[in-house]
Protein backbone atom coordinates (compact mmCIF):
# COMPACT_ATOMS: atom_id res chain seq x y z
CA UNK A 1 0.00 0.00 0.00
CA UNK A 2 2.72 2.39 1.14
CA UNK A 3 4.12 2.98 -2.33
CA UNK A 4 0.85 2.46 -4.64
CA UNK A 5 -0.15 5.15 -6.27
CA UNK A 6 -3.53 6.81 -5.26
CA UNK A 7 -6.63 5.52 -7.06
CA UNK A 8 -9.81 7.97 -7.93
CA UNK A 9 -13.32 6.58 -8.80
CA UNK A 10 -15.28 8.33 -11.96
CA UNK A 11 -18.70 7.80 -12.95
CA UNK A 12 -19.24 9.70 -16.02
CA UNK A 13 -22.76 9.38 -17.81
CA UNK A 14 -23.54 6.53 -16.18
CA UNK A 15 -27.25 5.29 -17.04
CA UNK A 16 -28.74 1.85 -15.86
CA UNK A 17 -32.26 0.53 -17.29
CA UNK A 18 -33.91 -2.61 -16.10
CA UNK A 19 -36.11 -3.84 -19.04
CA UNK A 20 -38.40 -1.17 -19.77
CA UNK A 21 -38.77 0.70 -15.95
CA UNK A 22 -37.68 4.41 -15.26
CA UNK A 23 -33.60 4.06 -15.50
CA UNK A 24 -32.69 2.99 -12.05
CA UNK A 25 -29.38 5.03 -12.70
CA UNK A 26 -30.13 8.07 -15.25
CA UNK A 27 -27.32 9.79 -16.42
CA UNK A 28 -25.12 9.93 -13.63
CA UNK A 29 -21.77 11.92 -12.87
CA UNK A 30 -19.29 12.09 -10.28
CA UNK A 31 -15.62 11.64 -9.14
CA UNK A 32 -14.78 9.86 -5.42
CA UNK A 33 -11.20 11.52 -4.21
CA UNK A 34 -8.29 9.44 -2.80
CA UNK A 35 -7.47 10.69 1.12
CA UNK A 36 -11.03 11.17 1.52
CA UNK A 37 -14.17 9.63 2.93
CA UNK A 38 -17.21 9.92 0.20
CA UNK A 39 -20.56 9.78 1.42
CA UNK A 40 -22.99 8.27 -1.13
CA UNK A 41 -26.58 9.14 0.30
CA UNK A 42 -30.10 9.13 -1.38
CA UNK A 43 -33.52 7.58 -0.76
CA UNK A 44 -34.45 3.96 -0.81
CA UNK A 45 -34.47 3.08 -4.40
CA UNK A 46 -32.30 5.88 -5.68
CA UNK A 47 -29.92 3.77 -7.41
CA UNK A 48 -26.65 3.95 -4.50
CA UNK A 49 -27.08 -0.05 -4.77
CA UNK A 50 -27.16 -0.31 -8.85
CA UNK A 51 -24.86 2.33 -9.31
CA UNK A 52 -21.71 1.04 -6.52
CA UNK A 53 -22.10 -2.65 -9.01
CA UNK A 54 -21.97 -0.99 -12.18
CA UNK A 55 -18.61 0.74 -10.71
CA UNK A 56 -17.63 -3.17 -9.93
CA UNK A 57 -18.61 -5.11 -12.85
CA UNK A 58 -21.24 -6.83 -11.50
CA UNK A 59 -24.17 -4.65 -13.91
CA UNK A 60 -23.71 -3.82 -17.42
CA UNK A 61 -24.50 0.22 -17.72
CA UNK A 62 -26.94 0.52 -20.35
CA UNK A 63 -24.80 3.55 -20.83
CA UNK A 64 -21.48 5.34 -19.49
CA UNK A 65 -18.67 4.18 -17.58
CA UNK A 66 -17.52 3.73 -14.52
CA UNK A 67 -13.52 4.03 -13.56
CA UNK A 68 -11.79 3.26 -10.60
CA UNK A 69 -7.82 4.30 -11.01
CA UNK A 70 -8.98 5.12 -14.04
CA UNK A 71 -10.12 1.40 -15.66
CA UNK A 72 -13.33 -0.07 -15.66
CA UNK A 73 -13.21 -2.68 -12.98
CA UNK A 74 -13.40 -5.51 -15.73
CA UNK A 75 -10.61 -4.84 -17.09
CA UNK A 76 -8.16 -4.38 -13.75
CA UNK A 77 -5.81 -7.56 -13.20
CA UNK A 78 -6.97 -9.23 -9.72
CA UNK A 79 -9.55 -6.24 -9.23
CA UNK A 80 -9.82 -7.61 -5.44
CA UNK A 81 -5.99 -6.18 -4.93
CA UNK A 82 -6.88 -2.47 -5.93
CA UNK A 83 -10.48 -2.32 -4.93
CA UNK A 84 -12.35 -3.76 -1.63
CA UNK A 85 -16.03 -4.02 -1.70
CA UNK A 86 -18.91 -4.74 0.47
CA UNK A 87 -21.75 -5.55 -1.30
CA UNK A 88 -24.19 -7.56 0.34
CA UNK A 89 -24.27 -9.52 3.71
CA UNK A 90 -26.35 -12.61 2.08
CA UNK A 91 -23.92 -13.49 -0.22
CA UNK A 92 -22.38 -15.72 2.28
CA UNK A 93 -22.52 -19.52 1.86
CA UNK A 94 -23.59 -20.19 5.64
CA UNK A 95 -22.10 -23.25 5.86
CA UNK A 96 -18.14 -21.90 5.24
CA UNK A 97 -16.22 -20.87 8.44
CA UNK A 98 -15.02 -17.05 8.73
CA UNK A 99 -11.58 -18.55 7.64
CA UNK A 100 -13.00 -20.60 4.79
CA UNK A 101 -14.98 -17.56 3.28
CA UNK A 102 -11.22 -15.50 3.42
CA UNK A 103 -9.18 -18.44 2.53
CA UNK A 104 -11.31 -18.87 -0.88
CA UNK A 105 -10.11 -15.30 -1.52
CA UNK A 106 -6.90 -15.82 -0.25
CA UNK A 107 -6.27 -18.64 -2.44
CA UNK A 108 -7.46 -16.45 -5.73
CA UNK A 109 -5.14 -13.62 -5.49
CA UNK A 110 -1.99 -15.40 -3.35
CA UNK A 111 -2.30 -14.83 0.30
CA UNK A 112 -1.74 -16.85 2.60
CA UNK A 113 -3.07 -17.75 5.98
CA UNK A 114 -1.66 -15.75 8.23
CA UNK A 115 -3.14 -12.66 6.03
CA UNK A 116 -6.15 -14.46 6.41
CA UNK A 117 -5.62 -14.90 10.84
CA UNK A 118 -4.51 -11.42 11.09
CA UNK A 119 -7.50 -9.33 9.10
CA UNK A 120 -9.80 -11.77 11.18
CA UNK A 121 -8.18 -10.19 14.08
CA UNK A 122 -8.68 -6.91 12.90
CA UNK A 123 -12.02 -6.91 12.33
CA UNK A 124 -12.81 -8.75 15.41
CA UNK A 125 -13.91 -12.05 14.66
CA UNK A 126 -10.69 -13.61 16.29
CA UNK A 127 -13.12 -15.86 18.54
CA UNK A 128 -15.12 -16.54 15.50
CA UNK A 129 -12.77 -17.87 13.08
CA UNK A 130 -13.75 -21.58 12.71
CA UNK A 131 -17.01 -21.21 13.59
CA UNK A 132 -19.57 -21.08 10.34
CA UNK A 133 -20.99 -17.92 9.00
CA UNK A 134 -24.59 -19.02 8.41
CA UNK A 135 -24.51 -19.17 12.92
CA UNK A 136 -23.27 -15.17 12.76
CA UNK A 137 -25.24 -12.28 13.40
CA UNK A 138 -26.02 -9.27 10.88
CA UNK A 139 -23.65 -7.51 12.72
CA UNK A 140 -20.86 -10.07 12.37
CA UNK A 141 -21.49 -10.65 8.83
CA UNK A 142 -20.93 -7.26 8.33
CA UNK A 143 -17.35 -7.42 9.77
CA UNK A 144 -16.44 -10.87 7.84
CA UNK A 145 -17.69 -8.90 4.56
CA UNK A 146 -15.54 -6.13 5.55
CA UNK A 147 -12.82 -8.65 6.42
CA UNK A 148 -13.23 -9.78 2.74
CA UNK A 149 -13.03 -6.47 1.42
CA UNK A 150 -9.94 -5.87 3.04
CA UNK A 151 -7.62 -8.66 3.31
CA UNK A 152 -6.38 -7.36 0.10
CA UNK A 153 -5.07 -4.35 1.42
CA UNK A 154 -6.94 -2.36 -1.03
CA UNK A 155 -6.39 1.27 -2.41
CA UNK A 156 -10.09 1.70 -3.20
CA UNK A 157 -13.20 0.77 -0.57
CA UNK A 158 -16.66 0.64 -1.85
CA UNK A 159 -18.87 -0.38 1.13
CA UNK A 160 -22.54 -0.76 0.81
CA UNK A 161 -24.64 -0.09 3.86
CA UNK A 162 -21.87 -1.14 5.79
CA UNK A 163 -23.61 0.00 9.07
CA UNK A 164 -26.14 -2.11 8.63
CA UNK A 165 -26.56 -4.46 11.98
CA UNK A 166 -23.51 -2.70 13.56
CA UNK A 167 -24.15 -2.05 16.98
CA UNK A 168 -23.01 1.67 18.34
CA UNK A 169 -19.65 0.34 19.66
CA UNK A 170 -19.28 -1.22 15.82
CA UNK A 171 -20.40 2.20 14.14
CA UNK A 172 -17.61 3.90 16.63
CA UNK A 173 -15.04 1.79 15.61
CA UNK A 174 -16.31 1.33 11.73
CA UNK A 175 -15.90 5.27 11.75
CA UNK A 176 -12.36 5.35 13.49
CA UNK A 177 -10.95 2.72 10.93
CA UNK A 178 -12.33 4.20 7.77
CA UNK A 179 -10.49 7.47 8.66
CA UNK A 180 -7.86 5.50 9.38
CA UNK A 181 -7.83 4.33 5.66
CA UNK A 182 -8.61 7.69 4.30
CA UNK A 183 -6.02 9.28 6.38
CA UNK A 184 -3.23 6.75 4.55
CA UNK A 185 -4.55 8.41 0.97
CA UNK A 186 -6.70 5.44 0.44
CA UNK A 187 -10.45 6.20 -1.24
CA UNK A 188 -13.59 5.36 0.62
CA UNK A 189 -17.01 5.57 -0.78
CA UNK A 190 -19.69 4.27 1.71
CA UNK A 191 -23.49 4.57 0.67
CA UNK A 192 -25.51 4.86 3.91
CA UNK A 193 -28.80 5.77 5.64
CA UNK A 194 -26.69 6.50 8.59
CA UNK A 195 -27.30 10.06 7.71
CA UNK A 196 -26.32 11.36 11.79
CA UNK A 197 -23.78 9.20 11.90
CA UNK A 198 -22.20 10.35 8.38
CA UNK A 199 -22.40 13.80 9.53
CA UNK A 200 -19.79 12.81 11.39
CA UNK A 201 -17.59 10.76 9.21
CA UNK A 202 -17.45 11.66 5.76
CA UNK A 203 -15.75 14.66 3.81
CA UNK A 204 -17.39 14.50 0.69
CA UNK A 205 -21.25 13.75 -0.36
CA UNK A 206 -23.01 12.86 -3.18
CA UNK A 207 -26.48 12.89 -2.96
CA UNK A 208 -28.75 11.11 -5.39
CA UNK A 209 -32.63 10.75 -6.18
CA UNK A 210 -34.17 8.14 -8.69
CA UNK A 211 -30.76 7.70 -10.08
CA UNK A 212 -29.75 11.91 -10.69
CA UNK A 213 -27.01 13.53 -9.12
CA UNK A 214 -28.67 16.17 -6.62
CA UNK A 215 -25.51 17.22 -5.22
CA UNK A 216 -21.71 16.15 -4.48
CA UNK A 217 -18.81 18.41 -3.11
CA UNK A 218 -17.42 18.45 0.46
CA UNK A 219 -19.94 18.27 3.52
CA UNK A 220 -19.38 21.73 4.24
CA UNK A 221 -20.05 23.21 0.62
CA UNK A 222 -23.20 21.03 0.07
CA UNK A 223 -24.71 21.48 3.62
CA UNK A 224 -23.50 25.49 3.83
CA UNK A 225 -25.41 26.00 0.29
CA UNK A 226 -28.59 24.61 1.88
CA UNK A 227 -28.32 27.62 4.40
CA UNK A 228 -31.14 28.93 5.85
CA UNK A 229 -31.48 32.85 7.32
CA UNK A 230 -34.14 34.11 9.57
CA UNK A 231 -34.88 38.09 8.67
CA UNK A 232 -37.48 40.33 10.56
CA UNK A 233 -38.31 43.88 10.42
CA UNK A 234 -40.99 45.78 9.45
CA UNK A 235 -41.65 46.08 5.52
CA UNK A 236 -39.05 43.34 3.83
CA UNK A 237 -41.05 42.70 0.50
CA UNK A 238 -38.29 44.53 -1.51
CA UNK A 239 -35.58 42.47 0.44
CA UNK A 240 -37.85 39.23 -0.60
CA UNK A 241 -37.68 40.24 -4.35
CA UNK A 242 -34.09 40.96 -4.20
CA UNK A 243 -33.34 37.62 -2.67
CA UNK A 244 -35.22 36.29 -5.45
CA UNK A 245 -33.48 37.74 -7.72
CA UNK A 246 -30.11 36.48 -6.61
CA UNK A 247 -31.47 33.17 -6.84
CA UNK A 248 -32.54 32.21 -3.49
CA UNK A 249 -36.28 30.75 -2.63
CA UNK A 250 -37.86 33.14 0.31
CA UNK A 251 -41.06 32.03 1.91
CA UNK A 252 -42.65 34.11 4.83
CA UNK A 253 -44.80 37.26 5.18
CA UNK A 254 -43.38 40.52 4.52
CA UNK A 255 -42.48 40.87 8.08
CA UNK A 256 -40.79 37.19 8.55
CA UNK A 257 -38.87 36.08 6.05
CA UNK A 258 -37.34 32.82 5.93
CA UNK A 259 -34.55 33.00 3.23
CA UNK A 260 -33.06 29.47 1.66
CA UNK A 261 -29.55 29.63 -0.07
CA UNK A 262 -28.32 32.91 1.43
CA UNK A 263 -26.10 33.35 4.18
CA UNK A 264 -26.97 35.46 7.14
CA UNK A 265 -23.90 37.92 5.97
CA UNK A 266 -25.41 37.90 2.37
CA UNK A 267 -28.96 38.55 3.41
CA UNK A 268 -28.02 41.48 5.54
CA UNK A 269 -26.19 42.71 3.01
CA UNK A 270 -29.06 43.23 0.82
CA UNK A 271 -30.90 44.86 3.32
CA UNK A 272 -27.80 47.33 4.01
CA UNK A 273 -27.87 47.61 -0.21
CA UNK A 274 -31.63 48.61 0.19
CA UNK A 275 -31.22 51.02 3.12
CA UNK A 276 -34.26 48.68 4.89
CA UNK A 277 -34.99 48.37 8.94
CA UNK A 278 -33.98 45.05 10.03
CA UNK A 279 -35.29 43.65 13.27
CA UNK A 280 -33.73 40.43 13.26
CA UNK A 281 -31.19 37.89 11.56
CA UNK A 282 -29.78 34.62 12.19
CA UNK A 283 -28.62 31.59 10.53
CA UNK A 284 -29.75 27.88 10.88
CA UNK A 285 -26.83 25.78 10.14
CA UNK A 286 -28.62 22.81 8.73
CA UNK A 287 -28.09 18.97 9.85
CA UNK A 288 -26.68 16.88 6.77
CA UNK A 289 -30.36 15.08 7.33
CA UNK A 290 -32.58 18.67 6.72
CA UNK A 291 -30.18 18.86 3.28
CA UNK A 292 -30.95 15.44 2.50
CA UNK A 293 -34.52 15.36 2.98
CA UNK A 294 -34.50 18.88 1.24
CA UNK A 295 -32.90 18.32 -1.81
CA UNK A 296 -34.15 14.74 -2.35
CA UNK A 297 -38.29 15.67 -1.88
CA UNK A 298 -37.96 19.11 -4.16
CA UNK A 299 -38.15 16.33 -7.10
CA UNK A 300 -41.30 15.33 -8.07
CA UNK A 301 -43.41 17.72 -6.31
CA UNK A 302 -45.37 20.60 -8.09
CA UNK A 303 -43.88 23.67 -8.41
CA UNK B 1 -5.63 -19.13 -13.62
CA UNK B 2 -4.09 -20.85 -11.00
CA UNK B 3 -4.44 -19.31 -8.75
CA UNK B 4 -8.44 -19.28 -9.55
CA UNK B 5 -8.24 -23.03 -10.22
CA UNK B 6 -6.99 -23.11 -6.14
CA UNK B 7 -9.80 -21.02 -5.18
CA UNK B 8 -12.33 -23.08 -6.85
CA UNK B 9 -10.88 -26.20 -5.13
CA UNK B 10 -11.14 -24.61 -2.03
CA UNK B 11 -14.38 -23.70 -2.81
CA UNK B 12 -15.69 -26.91 -3.42
CA UNK B 13 -14.01 -28.73 -0.50
CA UNK B 14 -14.91 -26.27 1.94
CA UNK B 15 -18.04 -27.85 2.22
CA UNK B 16 -19.85 -31.71 2.54
CA UNK B 17 -21.67 -31.91 -1.08
CA UNK B 18 -18.49 -33.49 -2.64
CA UNK B 19 -17.90 -36.29 -0.72
CA UNK B 20 -22.22 -36.51 -0.60
CA UNK B 21 -22.01 -36.50 -3.88
CA UNK B 22 -19.00 -38.96 -4.38
CA UNK B 23 -21.47 -41.41 -2.22
CA UNK B 24 -24.15 -40.93 -4.24
CA UNK B 25 -22.28 -42.05 -7.24
CA UNK B 26 -20.47 -45.10 -5.03
CA UNK B 27 -23.91 -46.46 -4.37
CA UNK B 28 -25.18 -46.32 -7.71
CA UNK B 29 -21.98 -48.13 -8.69
CA UNK B 30 -22.58 -50.59 -5.86
CA UNK B 31 -26.04 -51.27 -7.26
CA UNK B 32 -25.07 -51.74 -10.42
CA UNK B 33 -22.75 -54.14 -9.56
CA UNK B 34 -25.27 -56.57 -7.97
CA UNK B 35 -27.11 -58.00 -10.61
CA UNK B 36 -23.76 -59.67 -11.96
CA UNK B 37 -23.03 -60.47 -8.33
CA UNK B 38 -26.25 -61.64 -7.17
CA UNK B 39 -27.49 -63.70 -10.40
CA UNK B 40 -24.30 -65.40 -11.40
CA UNK B 41 -24.89 -68.92 -10.51
CA UNK B 42 -29.16 -68.39 -11.91
CA UNK B 43 -27.29 -66.86 -15.41
CA UNK B 44 -25.22 -69.60 -15.63
CA UNK B 45 -27.90 -71.94 -15.40
CA UNK B 46 -30.33 -70.31 -17.68
CA UNK B 47 -27.00 -70.07 -20.43
CA UNK B 48 -27.29 -66.02 -19.78
CA UNK B 49 -23.66 -65.33 -20.71
CA UNK B 50 -23.72 -61.66 -19.69
CA UNK B 51 -24.29 -62.24 -16.41
CA UNK B 52 -22.28 -65.65 -15.84
CA UNK B 53 -19.24 -64.68 -14.45
CA UNK B 54 -17.70 -67.84 -15.93
CA UNK B 55 -17.75 -65.85 -19.33
CA UNK B 56 -15.41 -63.25 -19.56
CA UNK B 57 -18.05 -60.68 -21.24
CA UNK B 58 -19.43 -60.45 -17.80
CA UNK B 59 -17.11 -60.36 -15.89
CA UNK B 60 -16.28 -56.89 -18.49
CA UNK B 61 -19.65 -56.26 -17.87
CA UNK B 62 -19.27 -56.33 -14.02
CA UNK B 63 -15.75 -54.44 -14.46
CA UNK B 64 -17.24 -51.52 -16.37
CA UNK B 65 -20.25 -50.82 -13.57
CA UNK B 66 -17.10 -48.18 -12.80
CA UNK B 67 -18.22 -46.07 -15.33
CA UNK B 68 -21.94 -46.04 -14.55
CA UNK B 69 -22.29 -43.04 -12.53
CA UNK B 70 -21.87 -40.45 -15.25
CA UNK B 71 -24.98 -39.09 -14.21
CA UNK B 72 -23.36 -37.78 -10.68
CA UNK B 73 -20.39 -36.46 -12.99
CA UNK B 74 -22.81 -34.30 -14.52
CA UNK B 75 -24.36 -33.36 -11.21
CA UNK B 76 -20.92 -32.29 -9.96
CA UNK B 77 -20.66 -30.01 -12.74
CA UNK B 78 -24.26 -29.24 -12.50
CA UNK B 79 -24.15 -27.87 -9.09
CA UNK B 80 -20.75 -25.72 -9.22
CA UNK B 81 -22.05 -22.49 -10.80
CA UNK B 82 -26.09 -23.19 -9.83
CA UNK B 83 -24.88 -23.25 -6.12
CA UNK B 84 -23.39 -20.10 -6.19
CA UNK B 85 -26.38 -18.40 -7.73
CA UNK B 86 -28.44 -20.23 -5.19
CA UNK B 87 -26.15 -18.87 -2.18
CA UNK B 88 -25.11 -15.46 -3.87
CA UNK B 89 -22.01 -15.85 -3.15
CA UNK B 90 -21.51 -15.53 -6.93
CA UNK B 91 -21.46 -11.78 -6.33
CA UNK B 92 -17.87 -12.53 -4.34
CA UNK B 93 -17.05 -15.07 -7.32
CA UNK B 94 -17.15 -12.36 -10.15
CA UNK B 95 -15.64 -9.08 -7.65
CA UNK B 96 -12.74 -11.78 -7.78
CA UNK B 97 -12.88 -12.41 -11.38
CA UNK B 98 -14.91 -10.52 -13.32
CA UNK B 99 -13.58 -11.86 -16.22
CA UNK B 100 -16.62 -14.57 -15.88
CA UNK B 101 -15.60 -17.04 -18.98
CA UNK B 102 -12.05 -17.74 -16.30
CA UNK B 103 -14.50 -18.25 -13.62
CA UNK B 104 -16.23 -21.25 -15.81
CA UNK B 105 -12.55 -22.28 -17.22
CA UNK B 106 -11.94 -23.04 -13.77
CA UNK B 107 -14.96 -24.49 -12.68
CA UNK B 108 -14.46 -26.90 -15.21
CA UNK B 109 -11.13 -28.17 -14.08
CA UNK B 110 -11.99 -28.48 -11.02
CA UNK B 111 -15.43 -30.59 -11.84
CA UNK B 112 -12.89 -32.42 -14.25
CA UNK B 113 -10.68 -33.65 -11.54
CA UNK B 114 -13.75 -34.31 -9.10
CA UNK B 115 -14.60 -37.02 -12.20
CA UNK B 116 -11.60 -38.49 -11.62
CA UNK B 117 -11.99 -39.10 -7.95
CA UNK B 118 -15.04 -39.97 -8.57
CA UNK B 119 -13.82 -43.04 -11.12
CA UNK B 120 -11.74 -43.56 -8.41
CA UNK B 121 -13.51 -43.97 -5.70
CA UNK B 122 -16.00 -46.48 -8.36
CA UNK B 123 -12.98 -47.91 -8.80
CA UNK B 124 -12.19 -49.08 -4.93
CA UNK B 125 -15.98 -49.64 -4.71
CA UNK B 126 -16.24 -52.05 -7.41
CA UNK B 127 -13.03 -54.02 -6.64
CA UNK B 128 -13.80 -54.39 -3.03
CA UNK B 129 -17.37 -55.97 -3.96
CA UNK B 130 -15.51 -58.32 -6.50
CA UNK B 131 -12.73 -59.48 -3.75
CA UNK B 132 -15.87 -59.69 -1.08
CA UNK B 133 -18.27 -61.14 -2.92
CA UNK B 134 -17.11 -62.37 -6.28
CA UNK B 135 -18.78 -66.42 -6.37
CA UNK B 136 -16.36 -69.25 -7.68
CA UNK B 137 -15.96 -70.38 -9.83
CA UNK B 138 -15.38 -67.09 -12.52
CA UNK B 139 -13.26 -65.76 -15.39
CA UNK B 140 -10.10 -64.39 -14.57
CA UNK B 141 -9.79 -60.92 -13.31
CA UNK B 142 -7.06 -59.17 -14.77
CA UNK B 143 -5.29 -56.40 -13.34
CA UNK B 144 -4.72 -53.96 -16.90
CA UNK B 145 -8.69 -54.64 -17.52
CA UNK B 146 -9.47 -53.09 -13.90
CA UNK B 147 -6.94 -49.84 -14.57
CA UNK B 148 -8.16 -49.76 -18.65
CA UNK B 149 -11.78 -49.44 -17.21
CA UNK B 150 -11.03 -47.21 -14.74
CA UNK B 151 -8.86 -44.69 -16.47
CA UNK B 152 -11.92 -45.09 -19.33
CA UNK B 153 -14.22 -43.83 -16.29
CA UNK B 154 -12.41 -41.05 -15.32
CA UNK B 155 -12.03 -39.44 -18.85
CA UNK B 156 -15.72 -39.70 -19.20
CA UNK B 157 -16.67 -38.59 -15.38
CA UNK B 158 -14.38 -35.67 -16.36
CA UNK B 159 -15.77 -35.01 -19.63
CA UNK B 160 -19.28 -34.99 -18.08
CA UNK B 161 -18.43 -32.82 -15.45
CA UNK B 162 -17.38 -30.43 -17.93
CA UNK B 163 -20.49 -30.98 -19.70
CA UNK B 164 -22.22 -30.77 -16.27
CA UNK B 165 -20.52 -26.67 -15.35
CA UNK B 166 -21.80 -25.61 -19.01
CA UNK B 167 -25.19 -26.82 -17.97
CA UNK B 168 -24.77 -24.91 -15.13
CA UNK B 169 -23.75 -22.12 -16.89
CA UNK B 170 -26.17 -21.89 -18.67
CA UNK B 171 -29.49 -22.56 -16.80
CA UNK B 172 -28.66 -20.72 -13.48
CA UNK B 173 -31.49 -21.82 -11.61
CA UNK B 174 -29.89 -24.84 -9.73
CA UNK B 175 -33.29 -27.15 -9.42
CA UNK B 176 -33.97 -26.77 -12.91
CA UNK B 177 -30.75 -27.52 -13.92
CA UNK B 178 -30.76 -30.62 -11.72
CA UNK B 179 -34.08 -31.41 -13.59
CA UNK B 180 -33.21 -31.07 -16.32
CA UNK B 181 -29.27 -32.80 -16.36
CA UNK B 182 -31.64 -36.08 -14.77
CA UNK B 183 -34.30 -36.33 -17.42
CA UNK B 184 -31.87 -36.64 -19.91
CA UNK B 185 -29.45 -39.02 -18.71
CA UNK B 186 -32.05 -41.25 -17.71
CA UNK B 187 -34.86 -40.56 -19.81
CA UNK B 188 -34.83 -38.02 -22.97
CA UNK B 189 -31.68 -39.19 -24.21
CA UNK B 190 -32.78 -42.69 -24.49
CA UNK B 191 -36.43 -41.93 -26.27
CA UNK B 192 -33.83 -40.31 -28.60
CA UNK B 193 -32.01 -42.74 -29.37
CA UNK B 194 -35.03 -45.15 -29.44
CA UNK B 195 -36.75 -42.94 -32.00
CA UNK B 196 -33.83 -42.15 -34.21
CA UNK B 197 -31.05 -45.01 -34.02
CA UNK B 198 -29.22 -42.84 -36.54
CA UNK B 199 -28.57 -39.92 -34.21
CA UNK B 200 -27.64 -41.73 -31.09
CA UNK B 201 -24.10 -42.46 -31.27
CA UNK B 202 -24.02 -38.70 -31.63
CA UNK B 203 -25.65 -38.09 -28.57
CA UNK B 204 -23.44 -37.07 -25.69
CA UNK B 205 -23.87 -41.17 -24.11
CA UNK B 206 -23.04 -42.25 -28.03
CA UNK B 207 -19.86 -40.38 -27.28
CA UNK B 208 -18.74 -41.81 -24.08
CA UNK B 209 -19.24 -44.97 -25.38
CA UNK B 210 -16.85 -44.11 -27.92
CA UNK B 211 -14.60 -42.62 -25.47
CA UNK B 212 -14.31 -46.01 -23.86
CA UNK B 213 -14.14 -47.61 -27.13
CA UNK B 214 -17.14 -49.33 -27.07
CA UNK B 215 -18.45 -47.64 -30.91
CA UNK B 216 -17.80 -48.93 -34.24
CA UNK B 217 -18.36 -45.62 -35.88
CA UNK B 218 -16.10 -42.82 -33.40
CA UNK B 219 -12.67 -43.61 -32.07
CA UNK B 220 -12.19 -42.51 -28.25
CA UNK B 221 -10.18 -39.96 -29.59
CA UNK B 222 -13.30 -38.17 -31.57
CA UNK B 223 -15.89 -39.24 -28.49
CA UNK B 224 -13.93 -36.97 -26.52
CA UNK B 225 -13.86 -34.18 -28.68
CA UNK B 226 -17.51 -34.86 -29.49
CA UNK B 227 -17.92 -34.47 -25.60
CA UNK B 228 -16.39 -31.55 -25.31
CA UNK B 229 -18.14 -30.25 -28.16
CA UNK B 230 -21.29 -30.58 -26.20
CA UNK B 231 -19.55 -28.54 -23.42
CA UNK B 232 -18.13 -25.28 -25.55
CA UNK B 233 -20.66 -25.07 -27.35
CA UNK B 234 -23.50 -24.55 -24.05
CA UNK B 235 -21.03 -22.63 -22.46
CA UNK B 236 -20.21 -20.84 -25.94
CA UNK B 237 -24.49 -20.27 -25.98
CA UNK B 238 -24.11 -18.98 -21.77
CA UNK B 239 -20.99 -16.69 -22.41
CA UNK B 240 -23.51 -14.65 -24.95
CA UNK B 241 -26.49 -15.21 -22.74
CA UNK B 242 -26.69 -16.09 -18.77
CA UNK B 243 -23.31 -15.57 -17.83
CA UNK B 244 -23.58 -11.89 -18.92
CA UNK B 245 -26.57 -11.21 -16.58
CA UNK B 246 -26.34 -8.54 -14.19
CA UNK B 247 -25.76 -9.85 -10.58
CA UNK B 248 -28.19 -7.84 -8.56
N1 LIG C 1 -32.42 -6.55 -10.84
C1 LIG C 1 -33.29 -5.53 -10.92
N2 LIG C 1 -34.34 -5.61 -11.77
C2 LIG C 1 -35.22 -4.61 -11.87
N3 LIG C 1 -35.15 -3.48 -11.16
C3 LIG C 1 -34.13 -3.32 -10.30
C4 LIG C 1 -33.16 -4.35 -10.13
N4 LIG C 1 -32.27 -3.93 -9.20
C5 LIG C 1 -32.67 -2.70 -8.82
N5 LIG C 1 -33.79 -2.33 -9.46
C6 LIG C 1 -34.51 -1.05 -9.33
O1 LIG C 1 -33.61 0.00 -9.46
C7 LIG C 1 -33.92 1.04 -8.58
C8 LIG C 1 -32.70 1.39 -7.76
O2 LIG C 1 -32.44 0.34 -6.88
P1 LIG C 1 -31.14 0.33 -5.93
O3 LIG C 1 -31.13 -0.97 -5.23
O4 LIG C 1 -29.97 0.71 -6.74
O5 LIG C 1 -31.47 1.50 -4.91
P2 LIG C 1 -30.73 1.89 -3.55
O6 LIG C 1 -30.45 3.33 -3.63
O7 LIG C 1 -29.59 0.99 -3.31
O8 LIG C 1 -31.87 1.61 -2.49
P3 LIG C 1 -31.75 1.16 -0.95
O9 LIG C 1 -31.42 2.37 -0.17
O10 LIG C 1 -33.12 0.67 -0.64
O11 LIG C 1 -30.73 0.09 -0.87
C9 LIG C 1 -35.11 0.57 -7.77
O12 LIG C 1 -36.26 1.14 -8.33
C10 LIG C 1 -35.11 -0.90 -7.95
O13 LIG C 1 -36.42 -1.41 -7.90
MG1 LIG D 1 -29.10 -0.38 -1.76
Amino acid sequence: MQDAPPADIEVIGLTKRFGRRDPAVDDLGFRVEPGRITGFLGPNGAGKTTTLRCLLGLVAPTSGTALIGGTPYREIARPTTLVGAVLDVEGLHPARTARQHLMIRARAVGIGADGVDRTLDFVGLADAKDRRSGQFSLGMRQRLCLALALLTDPRVLILDEPANGLDPAGIAWLRTFLRGLADEGRTVLVSSHQLAEMHQTVDDVVIIDRGRLVASGPLATVVGTGGVTRVSGPALEHLAAAARNVGATVQGTSSDLVVSGLTAAQVGHLAWLLKLEIHGLSEDTPELEDVFLRLTSDRGEAP
Amino acid sequence: MIDLVASEWRKTFSLRLWWIMLLIGVVLVALSTLPYLLLSGVAAEEGLNSLDLTQPEALTGLLSTIGSASVVALLIGILSFTGEYRHGTVTDTFLTEPRRWKVVIAKCIVAAAMGVLLALAAAVTVVSMVVLFLPDPHAPVSVSAVLGTTSGAAVVYALYAVLGVAVGTLITNQLAAVVVGILWMLVLEGIIGGLLPSVAPWLPGGAAQAVVGGADQMSPAAGVALLLGYAVALAAVATGTTLRRDIT
